[in-house]
């Protein structure tokens, strides 16, 4: 009896120790994929800022508050595609809100992804008038 | 009879666990491996990244002319991409990057291409990337952020690559594909 315990003690901890393995493999392959997603949703948030501080003139700023899209980050035939949000406000010289007009505005940009419940990347830049 | 089911059941136990051990085992390694090699990919295409980009933000610097050539094959692959700007002696400069084919690697029954990025200035070697890419793309972006042929109204430049690391034995390889982006805009494209 003893050494059948003894036996199924053994059989359950090398089990024990090979689950532990395989979450340990799997939460390192998230974390790179994950890595990944960051990186491609950070090139279509810089883009998007570019894009915004080159041809929207300062006064004008404000239409892109609240505009949402989807964008492609496209290599090859392929591509994934990430939801950007884009939010304007005005801030003070120490760049903090501020409620009233002032000569700087804060452009904010966010990408998400279907997959992951959190932002991936907010990227803000203030552009004086 | 007693003794012998005795032992039949201890060996197989036994095997049974160093089976799970091995296993385990083999899988701790493999995971080594596969974070070594995603590291090393990205480690080396963020080099890239980082000199690409300091690089293209010098076009036409201190040169009247900016970007010279773009040129892509039939698979949207950015081929050769040439641009002017200033050397350290003050002298005009052709920087040339060129996407040449090396080898090709077979997963899954797909063939993968690989490429190699050189850069040239006035013809000669200086520098270049990875010899592991699957993808290098340079688009040039009007003030719209639209796309573009024309150099005149280039405003910006979104560049794309993929570098991969195959690994495992030839019967069982895996792919490791790093993926990287950046939109680059050269104050000298502006005017």
């Amino acid at each position: 009896m003893s050494q059948t315990l003894m036996a199924f003690l053994a059989m359950m901890i090398a089990a024990l120790a090979a689950i532990n393995q395989y979450s340990a493999q799997i939460q390192s392959f998230d974390e790179a994929y994950r890595t990944e997603f960051e990186l491609m949703a950070n090139a279509l948030v810089l883009e998007q800022m570019e894009i915004i501080d080159m041809s929207t003139d300062f006064e004008d700023l404000e239409e892109w508050h609240g505009d949402e899209m989807t964008q492609e980050f496209a290599v090859g035939d392929g591509g994934i595609d990430f939801s950007l949000g884009v939010s304007v406000q005005y801030v003070d010289e120490s760049g903090e809100f501020s409620e009233t007009a002032t000569s700087q505005k804060e452009v904010t940009i966010t990408a998400e992804h279907p997959r992951y419940t959190v932002t991936l990347v907010t990227h803000s830049r203030i552009i004086a008038e | 009879m007693q003794f012998l089911l005795d032992h039949i059941a201890s060996i197989l136990v036994s095997g049974a666990v160093l089976l799970l051990v091995i296993a385990a085992n083999l899988g701790a390694q493999r995971a080594a491996i596969e974070e070594t090699v995603a590291y090393a990919a990205k480690v080396q295409t963020l080099s890239l990244a980082d000199y690409l980009e300091d690089d293209l933000l010098l076009i036409g610097d201190g040169t009247t002319d900016t970007i010279e050539d773009v040129t892509t094959n039939s698979d949207g692959q950015t081929t050769e991409f040439s641009f002017w700007r200033e050397d350290d002696m003050g002298i005009d400069m052709l920087v040339s990057y060129t996407l040449s084919e090396t080898d090709s690697v077979e997963i899954d029954d797909e063939w993968i291409q690989l490429y190699r990025l050189d850069r040239t200035e006035n013809g000669v070697a200086a520098g270049g990337g990875s010899s592991t890419l699957s993808q290098f793309q340079i688009v040039m972006l009007n003030s719209s952020g639209n796309v573009t042929a024309g150099i005149a109204a280039a405003r910006l430049l979104r560049v794309r690559a993929v570098n991969v690391y195959p690994f495992g034995d030839a019967e069982d390889m895996d792919l490791f594909r790093s993926y990287w982006g950046i939109t680059v805009r050269p104050p000298n494209l502006d005017s």
